[in-house]
């Protein structure tokens, strides 16, 4: 017997014994036999398992995400809203529900239930809707049928009359509610959340068990054993970002999507936002947190290559126990890191970017979202008249970890940037780095592309070092080049 | 109505079909270019809606029986080995597990066609089934399945088909790794005379790779005993093959077994077969008792459940210099799996242009790895990928456009039968998508383009059967209230069955579409319909309803007259009233005409009528893509696709968007992203689930602009119709490669074609 989770399905109170491990698409289905929740893979690749989470805060009002219910353990749901696709409206269907009808946004149906609550998703939670962003709010819905051209008309024809108050927030919920897009009852949420008893921890030592903070590498991890294995659910005080003493400072338990919508880092790194839009869907970017993606330690993690770059250093904690760590010097080997086991990451500080800084990140993948990288890169540096004052270059999926290139960016420093020089710089990369040949490309292959990638930072620095590959393809044959 | 039994001829999904038929003796005319339809052709909006939109809709993945237990199967982790033992002792000892069958407790049941049995001894790849637990969760079923232990006897494997090829492989199955031992030969004409003959002789050998079907919903049954009779929800798309490899595996009658499917997830060729999962839970419900549910994850969908075999395909063409084709030859092979099944891929080099002087040899190669089936226009894609690459690089060699010389070969005759076509507009489809695409304008010569982003046009053809035929039958029946049910035992796998059916129905009898209930999917209350594969299902069963339509029309007109006193032809029928024609005043509506006969419904049969002698019926078109290439990193991105096509009559404007549209996507994943690869040193599959085999998301999708070019075949049937699906998928890939070719000068012969292709390539180049 477990201690009960409490949370509210739709509109109503479930109380549940079952193990908190389990995965909340098999309590969805098996247990409340609500199945218009779909499973396509288990594994946080199709969406057809969404459903939204929402999660009350201290000033009453409650913030709902779309998430993969698949990556999901029971027991993180106490004290949550989950609204599944029979929680909608029933007098009579959404104007989306509509759109995709009239559109004809819908063949074999299985990626439709999933499809519709990333959007009411989209339209509870988003600051912008756009098209682009409700389009790019299904990235992570897979349909294998219809070629998704109705179900973006569907999206075009309801948004452009929606009826929906732009302003987030309460006036947002009243309209979605007043359009027929959530029932009645959501009024009622934060209320009943508020009734639901903190959650009673289980006193058993929970040293020894893995940490859970998103669930988006442990959860899929975690699907090939037949067993289930326990977690020490994280809990965390504080998730936010913030300018301390000249650093911004980066809880560990942020989400992607929180850390894509600091207004702190929109004004110090507004490049951060849209290269975080290549990271997983929108159902990952809302699950996966910062400490998960560092301590995953995956050679191609993206958050991981990025902080490496803009200069990040890691605060370890360990009961009373603080220290901290360069990020550079975490990784030390294939998922071999600088730190013990019962050590988590509590926060990533990066020294506040200067004025006249440059920084760029690279993503090649075979699908250009939704997948993880062949190899990504990112560069954070600061030229004045074409002489680098300081460059931090990272790569990754070009070795068992993720990786800072040392060598060539103190090359570079202090260098008058030349075609030749980036040249140089790159062939200095390719011998720094040691890729290994996987599905995501060969050996050769991805050699080659961390110096494509490193030649597309210098472009996009400035196009006229590098205003024609052929001329650098010319100074070198990659047949000489390896 | 009065029938016949005819010899019916047509091609489906994996080529020519010959059976007889009951078919009907009048042939009703067809709609003409010209009919004024009400609701066929129209955009209405599918039936489905309501259900799939608020998940109600019931897929069998959804089925949920009281006392429903639960099958997990055990798979072979190794390519090929013996099983010397298997200890299933420990898991039946797991509370919870009801039933474990392995080879040694399980009746011999020949699969494959003999080649196996249910649970063999020897297990050719890497997901063989090997044992299945029935136990009362999941939970419990997966956990038993890591408590069986099995010895294997390690057996050498082969999984490369070049390899396979070889006297010295080792043997998949004792007889050998080709099938029938032999290629599969075609030849017409004098080849070596045809190139000698030819000014200009063009070579190269392109590749594909195997892609899996991976439809959203897994393979799955819900099996029930009760007493000797036997219901299988499944999610299938050939009902009626489903029921009879059951009734036949467990040797009862098929009047005894049921099979209903009512929505699936998907299909796309993947679930055209009984699969063994069906057959095992059947035989373990028997014996527990209690209804069995067996469903596959993911990983075994990309492992056991079939896939588009790879090619590599060896061309060569002959032609004048003014392009007219001289001579073609194909030589080819590709990678079938464990199992029987074919990879012949020539068809479209066969067909698609006139061409004397034609030879082919394909050889189906077995390897130690999951078997390949039916996946959407099987072998054509594959094949016009190769043939139209290398119809593009002929007409550069030729210093031609493209498209000039594809209008140069144009054929208005089979080229294989020598029979005409019912009708052939690919001339059109030419002229309204390249006008569409803007090929005079916007189209340069191929790499002329510079800098970092460039872009480029291509074209390619494409030809598919896609006619279907007979058997297809229909029964509807009339209610005193004039509301309508339509029953057929065909199958929607979300293609729209249940919506154009009523349509057909709606428009004949002018009765509001809202009243007819459409029932298919199920082979106890249905009348027979053939698989939905091959574009066959709008083609094959619309006729029958209509014609069933068309005899109800005729029974109330019938029945008014004896009403009215007045003869039939004095009738006229509208909308459900019947008057007559000297006397409009005297009417009668359906309600009262059923209440006079006394009887509570009408009842009318329909069937599919035979297709006409002496024509082959083929679907046509052509597609245009338009891309752009990132040359510092090698990435590919499709900007529009046109697709322009010869499909006969429309008969929903929105399903028939969402095929060409879904097809296209699913081109454009072949084209660049989709592939399973294996490790050769071990002979496993390294993408067995959707994070690392990649499917195009909504963020792929380009501008497509979709153009038909036809509006309806007269000489084939009373509809018109001719299929879609599969057309649809045919040209994508290859138009893609030859927009690449534009805009790099850079021949990608491989697919998919992958960033890391594109680079290697380009840095070659330079
Ligand atoms: C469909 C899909 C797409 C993805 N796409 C991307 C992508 O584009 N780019 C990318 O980089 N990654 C991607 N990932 C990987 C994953 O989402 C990220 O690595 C994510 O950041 C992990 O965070 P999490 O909170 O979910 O980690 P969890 O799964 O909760 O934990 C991961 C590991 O870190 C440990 N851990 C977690 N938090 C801490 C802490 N604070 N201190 C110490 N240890 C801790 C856990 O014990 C566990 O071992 C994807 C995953 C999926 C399923
Ligand atoms: S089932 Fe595919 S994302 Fe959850
Ligand atoms: S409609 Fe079939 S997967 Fe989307």
């Amino acid at each position: 017997m477990y201690n009960p989770v409490i949370f509210i399905c739709n509109g109503k109170e479930i109380r549940t014994s079952a193990s908190p491990t389990l995965t909340l698409l098999d309590f969805i289905r098996r247990e409340l036999f609500l199945t218009g929740t779909k499973e396509g893979c288990r594994e946080g690749d199709c969406g057809a398992c969404t459903v939204l989470i929402g999660a009350g805060s201290d000033d009453g009002s409650v913030s709902y995400s779309a998430v993969n219910s698949c990556l999901i353990p029971l027991g993180t749901l106490h004290g949550k809203h989950l609204l599944t696709i029979e929680g909608l409206p029933k007098d009579a269907l959404s104007p989306f529900q509509q759109a995709l009808i009239k559109e004809g946004g819908i063949q074999c149906g299985f990626c439709t239930p999933g499809l519709i609550m990333s959007v009411t998703g989209f339209l509870l939670s988003e600051k912008d809707l756009s098209i682009e962003h409700a389009i790019e709010a299904i990235a992570g819905n897979i349909c294998r049928c219809t070629g998704y051209k109705s179900i973006k008309r569907a999206l075009e024809s309801f948004l452009c009359d929606s009826g929906i108050n732009p302003e987030a927030g309460e006036k947002r919920m009243e309209s979605l509610i007043e359009n027929g897009f959530i029932p009645p009852y959501f009024r009622n949420i934060p209320e009943l959340l508020r009734s639901i008893p903190p959650f009673a921890e289980d006193p058993e030592d929970t040293k020894l068990k893995p940490y859970f903070a998103g669930g988006t590498d442990i959860m899929v991890q975690k699907q090939g054993e037949a067993t289930d294995i326990n977690f020490h659910f994280l809990k965390w005080s504080e998730e936010r970002v913030r300018v301390e003493d000249g650093f911004i400072v980066l809880d560990a338990a942020l989400k992607v999507s929180s850390i894509m919508d600091s207004a702190v880092l929109k004004t110090c790194l507004p490049q951060l936002e849209s290269c975080l839009g290549l990271f997983g869907s929108r159902q990952i970017r809302n699950q996966a947190t910062l400490g998960g993606n560092l301590a995953n330690a995956s050679p191609i993690a993206d958050l991981a290559n990025i902080f490496l770059a803009l200069d990040g250093r890691l605060t370890l904690q360990n009961g009373d126990q603080v220290r901290e760590v360069p990020l550079r010097d975490f990784f030390l080997g294939y998922k071999r890191l600088s730190k013990t086991e019962s050590e988590r990451i509590v926060k990533l500080k990066l020294p506040v970017p200067e004025s006249g800084f440059f920084f760029n990140f690279e993503k090649v993948s075979r699908r250009k979202h939704l997948d993880v990288a062949s190899v990504n890169s990112s560069v954070y540096m600061k030229a004045i008249d074409g002489r680098v004052k300081f460059i931090h270059i990272a790569a990754g999926g070009v070795a068992p970890y993720p990786l800072y290139l040392k060598e060539t960016s103190s090359f570079l420093e202090g260098k008058s940037l030349t075609s030749g020089i980036i040249l140089e710089a790159a062939l200095i990369a390719q011998s720094e780095c040691s890729p290994i040949s996987d599905i995501r490309g060969s050996e050769e292959y991805k050699r080659l592309l961390l110096r494509q990638l490193i030649f597309a930072h210098f472009m996009k620095f400035n196009p006229e070092l590098i205003y024609s590959p052929e001329i650098l393809f010319q100074a070198q044959a990659p047949s000489k080049i390896f | 109505m009065a029938r016949k039994i005819v010899k019916s001829r047509y091609y489906g999904d994996e080529g020519l079909i010959e059976t007889m038929a009951e078919v009907p003796v009048d042939k009703l005319k067809a709609w003409g270019p010209d009919a004024e339809l009400k609701v066929v052709g129209k955009p209405v909006s599918r039936l489905d809606g309501y259900e799939k939109v608020t998940g109600k809709a019931a897929f069998t993945f959804d089925v949920s029986l009281p006392r429903m237990t639960y099958a997990k199967i055990l798979r072979s982790m190794v390519p090929h080995a013996k099983i010397r033992s298997i200890d299933t002792s420990e898991a039946e000892d797991l509370p919870g597990v009801l039933k474990i069958l392995t080879h040694k407790n399980c009746p011999v049941i020949p699969w494959h066609w003999g080649t196996t049995v249910l649970f063999d001894t020897e297990v050719r790849y890497q997901g063989d089934e090997v044992a299945c637990v029935v136990a009362e969760s999941m939970q419990i079923a997966e956990d038993a399945l890591s408590l069986i232990k099995v010895d294997y006897e390690i057996l050498p494997f082969v999984s490369d088909p070049s390899e396979a090829m070889k006297a010295e492989a080792p043997k998949v199955h004792a007889w050998g790794n080709i099938i029938d031992g032999k290629p599969s030969l075609y030849s017409r004409g004098d080849v070596e005379k045809g190139f000698q003959d030819s000014d200009v002789i063009f070579e190269d050998t392109y590749s594909t790779q195997v892609v899996v079907h991976n439809p959203t919903e897994a393979h799955c049954s819900v099996v029930s005993w009760d007493g000797d009779k036997l219901t299988v929800w499944d999610s299938t798309q050939a009902l009626f093959g489903v029921r009879d490899a059951i009734a036949k595996s467990l040797s009862m009658p098929a009047s005894k077994v049921r099979v209903i499917k009512k929505f699936m997830g998907g299909g796309f060729g993947g679930k055209l077969e009984a699969g063994k999962y069906s057959v095992i839970a059947a035989l373990i419900s028997k014996e527990i008792g209690r209804p069995v549910r067996i469903a596959l994850d993911r990983k075994e969908m990309n492992l056991s459940v079939g896939n588009r075999p790879d090619s590599v395909q060896k061309l060569k063409a002959g032609a004048k210099k003014d392009g007219t084709l001289l001579a073609l030859s194909h030589y080819s092979f590709g990678n079938v799996g464990a199992y029987p099944n074919d990879a012949d891929c020539s068809w479209p080099l066969r067909t698609l242009y006139k061409c004397p002087n034609v030879r082919t040899e394909e050889y189906s190669v077995l390897t130690n790895l999951g078997r390949a089936r039916a996946y959407r226009a099987p072998g054509h894609v594959q094949g016009t990928f190769a043939f139209e690459s290398m119809m593009d690089d002929l007409a550069e060699k030729l210093g031609l456009d493209p498209l000039e010389l594809r209008r140069k070969n144009y054929t208005e005759i089979d080229p294989v039968s020598n029979r005409p076509y019912t009708s052939k507009l690919i001339l059109d489809a030419y002229q309204k998508g390249s006008e569409a695409i803007g090929w005079k304008e916007k189209r340069k010569p191929a790499g002329s383009e510079k800098g970092r982003f460039r872009r480029g046009i291509g074209m390619a053809s494409q030809i598919w059967w896609g006619g279907g035929g007979p058997p297809a039958y229909a029964t509807i029946k009339l209610n005193e209230d004039a509301s309508l049910h339509v029953m057929a035992g065909t199958q929607d796998l979300g293609t729209g069955t249940y919506t154009f059916l009523a349509q057909i129905a709606s428009e004949v009898l002018e009765l509001p579409i809202e009243k007819i209930q459409v029932t298919i999917g199920d082979t106890e209350t249905c009348p027979y319909c053939s698989l939905s594969g091959g574009s066959m299902t709008a083609p094959s069963v619309s006729p029958a309803v209509r014609d069933a339509s068309e005899q109800m029309k005729r029974k109330l007109i019938s029945a008014a007259g004896a009403i009215l006193e007045t003869s039939e032809s004095n009738v006229k029928y509208s909308a459900g009233k019947m008057s007559r024609l000297d006397d409009p005043a005297k009417i009668i509506s359906i309600s009262e005409v059923i209440e006079k006969l006394d009887e509570k419904m009408i009842v009318t049969t329909g069937a599919r009528e035979a297709n006409p002698e002496g024509y082959e019926i083929n679907t046509f078109g052509a597609q245009f893509a338009e891309v752009e290439v990132d040359t510092d990193t090698g990435k590919v991105r499709v900007i529009k696709v046109v697709a322009a096509h010869d499909i006969g009559r429309v008969l929903n404007q929105k399903t028939l968007f969402n095929q060409l549209h879904g097809g296209i996507i699913q081109g454009i994943g072949y084209a660049l992203m989709e592939e399973r690869v294996v490790d050769t040193y071990t002979g496993k599959v390294l993408t067995t689930n959707i994070h690392d085999y990649k499917i195009p998301t909504i963020m792929e999708t380009p501008q497509i602009e979709v153009i038909i070019v036809s509006s309806g075949d007269l000489l084939i049937s009373n509809t018109g119709v001719k299929g879609v699906g599969e057309p649809a998928i045919i040209p994508t890939a290859a138009a893609i490669a030859n927009a690449v070719y534009n805009a790099t000068g850079v021949r990608i012969k491989s697919l998919p074609i992958t960033a890391d292709k594109v680079l290697m390539a380009l840095s070659e180049k330079n």
